[in-house]
């Protein structure tokens, strides 16, 4: 068994130099295909991280009447916290509120106007965020029918709503786009490689019945190809690696310059093992995959 | 050894209401143990199919082939290359390995029946010499001549001493001198204690042999003669 495996190893490894020109257009196509794979991959979460940021930007906010103490809206606070929907209550007090406007406009006209009022016009509010960006409607149909509403002046959801709905939809619609991507891109890379292995032994047809010919039952004749695959798979699996990991370390800051949020080569470190089992994998199955199919069409002579 | 039994070979054809094809038709004989057989006619009479019936490269369309007393038909899938193990065929086409050496291309038979590495180096170098190609042996087959190749084709088919060697029309694209070469070794063989079965329309090389001549014509066996002469 072990010589027949030895010799199953080293017949494809031999097809494998000897047709050199068909093994290294099938590397340079598999080496494509495991390219673009690996950046989809890596792009995934990171169009993730920009979604899930955009998400995090919004908020609602809850104004209280003027009467409404500070205790009484950080109690409020802290009941509503509970509510599953809801990821984080940020208390903002009128003080801070204050100070946030005169902060951000100093050099103002409207600090003027501030002054010629007398007094701190704005109110205690709650931000909210919710867990996901479709919740904020329930969110804020919970507030407006909870017991404290009578306490509420307005809540700023409806103004919001539009912004809301829009990059709502907007990231449905970017993950969904990215699924279709990767959906496309891996049928492609898979008929692609296939294809490629495919006609590799199309011209071998001719040895493939010979051997059939001369006695070699159907392991001999696909163990070789099977071989040859792997080798394909696992030379293309090698060189993506090295590639891809100079390609994400070289292009690192030109990304970081566009999406200061995300470092791919940080993302290619970070999912190191799960790439190397995506580039080796996919290219040896691939690899192997394609002989196999293609090959059994020949078995029959 | 090989016994046919009212053997049939009928290709329908491909247009549909074309004619078929009767490429044998009702064809019964027997091959003995360590006998020199030559299958005669013309092209087309029907040689080349009966041979690959034999090795089961095909099967009849009617009647039934034994080999050692086994009927060829009832054998499964994964038994047919046990069957073509026991068989050396000599092709018309070579049909070697383009991407192997000369010493690959004759290794290969005994590397599939898992000889050891040895018995594969001392079978294929005595082979070589039987042949007289031992300083071709890391050559590829596009390196050789025709009678070259076609030695190459007799040594392998002899390497793992089948107990029958097919040889289908071996000399046909040789000149006089190849052909003598490639004839000496088949005798050679026959000699050696192996049965050669030897399909060939070369008048004068079967009115050499003088050994038993079976006449194919039109798919129909006319005539089996011990000592026969090609007459058509």
């Amino acid at each position: 068994m072990f010589n027949s495996l030895k010799r199953v190893i080293n017949s494809g490894y031999k097809t494998f130099v000897r047709n050199i020109g068909l093994s290294l257009a099938t590397i340079f196509i598999m080496v494509l295909v495991l390219v673009l794979l690996t950046f989809v991959f890596l792009l995934r979460p990171a169009t993730e991280i920009l979604i899930t940021g955009f998400e995090e930007k919004i908020d609602i906010s809850v104004y209280f009447k003027e009467y409404v103490s500070n205790e009484d809206v950080i109690e409020i606070k802290e009941a509503i916290q509970d509510n599953p929907d809801i990821r984080e209550v940020e208390y903002i007090s009128k003080e801070q509120a204050l100070e946030t406007f005169q902060e951000r406009h100093k050099d103002s006209l409207l600090m003027e106007s501030l002054e010629e009022i007398g007094y701190n016009p704005f109110v205690n509010s709650l931000n909210i965020r919710a867990q996901e960006i479709d919740k904020y409607e329930e969110i804020a149909d919970f507030l407006e029918k909870a017991p404290f509403s009578i306490l509420i002046d307005y809540i700023d959801f409806h103004e919001r709503q539009v912004v809301i709905e829009t990059v709502s939809v907007l990231s449905s619609n970017v993950r969904r786009f990215l699924f279709i991507f990767i959906f496309i891109l891996g049928a492609i890379g898979f008929l692609v490689g296939f294809n490629t292995v495919k006609m590799g032994i199309y011209s071998l047809i001719e040895e493939i019945k010979i051997m059939k010919l001369v006695g070699a039952s159907n392991w001999f004749v696909r163990g070789p190809f099977l071989a040859q695959g792997a080798i394909v798979g696992i030379i293309s699996g090698l060189i993506t690696f090295l590639l891809t990991f100079i390609l994400s370390y070289t292009l690192d800051n030109t990304f970081q310059f566009y999406v200061p949020e995300i470092s791919i080569f940080q993302l290619f470190v970070n999912n190191f093992w799960q790439l190397a089992l995506l580039q080796f994998g996919v290219g040896i199955g691939l690899g192997v995959f394609s002989s196999v199919i293609a090959i059994s069409k020949y078995l029959k002579v | 050894m090989i016994s046919l039994h009212q053997i049939s070979k009928i290709y329908s054809s491909r247009q549909k209401s074309g004619p078929p094809t009767i490429a044998l038709e009702d064809v019964s004989f027997n091959i003995n143990k360590e006998e020199f057989v030559s299958l005669v006619g013309k092209s087309g009479a029907g040689k080349t199919t009966l041979l690959k019936l034999i090795i089961k490269e095909e099967n009849p369309t009617k009647g039934r082939i034994f080999f050692d007393n086994k009927d060829i038909s009832k054998l499964k899938k994964f038994q047919i290359p046990h069957l073509r193990r026991k068989i050396g065929v000599v092709f018309q086409d070579y049909k070697l390995f383009p991407k192997k050496t000369i010493y690959e291309n004759i290794a290969y038979i005994l590397e599939i029946t898992g000889k050891s590495d040895q018995e594969v180096a001392w079978n294929v170098s005595q082979v070589l010499e039987i042949v007289g190609l031992q300083n071709r042996a890391y050559n590829f087959p596009n390196e050789l001549s025709g009678g070259e190749k076609q030695r190459v084709a007799i040594a392998r088919a002899l390497v793992h001493r089948p107990e029958v060697i097919l040889a289908d029309e071996p000399t046909g694209n040789l000149d006089p001198y190849n052909t003598f070469e490639i004839i000496r070794l088949l005798i050679k063989i026959y000699e050696m204690g192996t049965t050669v079965v030897l399909a060939t329309h070369d008048k004068e090389l079967i009115n050499v042999l003088k050994k038993r001549v079976i006449t194919l014509e039109n798919g129909k066996v006319i005539r089996d003669e011990q000592k026969g002469r090609f007459i058509l």
